[in-house]
């Protein structure tokens, strides 16, 4: 067996930069192949919806969370006062639509029903659909048409045509109320007639007399329920 | 000497040696003149052809509005059941023998992608000759023996908003980002014309 003779240091760090340059310049032939890349990138953002019920104002406050929600106008006692004290009343309500993109808001109303121990029970009552608050008024008042169509409490404010719109659109309605008199109002009269016998002598005795009283109202606005017009919305694509 | 300084000469004597290693095999020569060999280096390029192009192709929208047209995704507001088309298109240039390349798609998704819930994205690769599948987002799709010439590559990407997405009714606005996508293009020494 050989004995492997002694490698001087210097030989050593000698050989070892050597092969360090040959293996430098054969990795960069072989990794020489050509590379080349580009990149794109692009976003874009979502359209919102916006549905909103209340009384008359600017823009209202964004009311509904999801497709589908049912919203409320809600009022009783305050209107039910008005009521009783001029004998009619109309109720402006706004409601707010928006939908941007390619879709549109369509909602339909439902109107309140009222008990029958209720002002507004006893009153005349309709929900009707305005151009604008104005026009919900007592004089002249706002009426249903003479014939209703079946789809009047249906409503299309957005259609589908792709909007960008950020302003929801304001439609209007008005609920209006009237009364012939105050519930339980009217004059009371009565007629009382007394027959006797007088104790001496014969015959008798008839008088008669009449006692009348003005009934106040039995209706009290403090006691008026709360009543509701039911809003539920949706949205759609073109062709539906 | 000692060993530091043998190291030193030694570390010396090689780089010399090195360095003039080609001088010492030139001193023989024939002085002939002949016309001069030019090798001009081959060419590999990825260049974008403008900007990328957003197309609305919802099929509920009429023709008459958006459907079929560009779109600036900028401004633009898109809504459950929207589709669109997003095309980049690049010219490749392949120059020099034994030249073949590979071109391939991939998605950084590192870089500021996010596809919200219910949306959705594929794309296909597309040489003059060949095209490939509609791929997820983030799928490696590539198209081998891309020869040598000037050609076109282009990416579409098919974005869709699902019908049962959900309405946004709150801001800030949701982002569909597509990210990067980015497009490769790598010369190749195995496929057609290679053993």
């Amino acid at each position: 067996m050989k004995r492997m003779k002694h490698i001087k240091p210097a030989l050593l760090i000698a050989s070892a930069a050597t092969a360090t340059v040959l293996l430098g310049s054969i990795g960069g032939a072989t990794m020489a192949l050509w590379h080349a890349e580009q990149s794109f990138t692009s976003e874009i953002k979502t359209g919102k919806v916006a549905f909103a019920v209340g009384a008359p104002g600017s823009i209202l406050a964004q009311e509904a969370n999801a497709t589908g929600d049912k919203l409320e106008f809600t009022f009783g006692k305050a209107e039910a006062a008005t009521l009783l004290e001029k004998l009619e009343v109309a109720i402006p309500l706004q409601v707010d639509s928006l939908s941007q993109g390619n879709k549109g808001m369509r909602y339909a109303v439902t109107p309140p029903k009222f008990g029958a121990d209720t002002l507004f029970g006893a009153a005349k009552t309709e929900l009707v659909w305005v151009a604008s608050a104005a026009d919900c008024k007592v004089n002249p008042r706002p009426a249903l048409p003479s014939t209703v169509p079946a789809d009047y409490y249906t409503r299309t404010p957005v259609s589908s045509d792709y909007s960008a719109d950020t302003t929801p659109k304001s439609e209007f309605w008005c609920l209006v109320a009237t009364l012939d008199k105050a519930p339980g109002s009217g004059t009371y009269k009565n007629t009382a007639t007394v027959t006797a016998t007088p104790d001496k002598g014969t015959g008798t005795v008839t008088d008669s007399d009449q006692w009348w009283a003005n009934v106040t109202s039995v209706a009290n606005a403090a006691n008026e329920p709360d009543h509701t017009i039911g809003f539920a919305f949706e949205t759609f694509r073109p062709g539906k | 000497m000692k060993a530091v300084t043998k190291i030193a000469v030694a570390t010396g004597v090689l780089a010399l040696g090195l360095s003039t290693g080609a001088a010492t095999y030139s001193l023989w020569s024939d002085p002939a003149t002949t016309p001069g060999g030019t090798i001009t280096a081959g060419n590999l390029q990825l260049v974008p052809n403008g900007k990328t192009i957003w197309t609305e192709t919802s099929p509920d929208v009429p023709k008459t509005t958006y459907a079929g047209k560009t779109i600036i995704p900028a401004t633009f507001l898109a809504t459950p059941g929207d589709t669109f088309s997003i095309k980049q298109s690049f010219t490749s240039t392949l120059e020099g023998e034994n030249m073949l390349g590979k071109v391939a798609v991939r998605w950084d998704n590192h870089a500021g992608a996010e596809l919200p819930a219910g949306v959705s994205a594929t794309y296909i690769l597309k040489t003059a000759g060949v095209s490939t599948t509609a791929a997820p987002l983030g799928t490696a799709v590539s198209i081998p023996d891309h020869p040598v010439g000037t050609d076109t590559v282009s990416v579409e990407v098919n974005l869709v908003f699902d019908g049962t997405k959900a309405d946004r009714f709150n801001d800030p606005a949701e982002l569909a980002k597509l990210g990067n996508i980015v497009v490769d293009l790598d010369q190749v020494r195995t496929g057609k014309g290679f053993n």
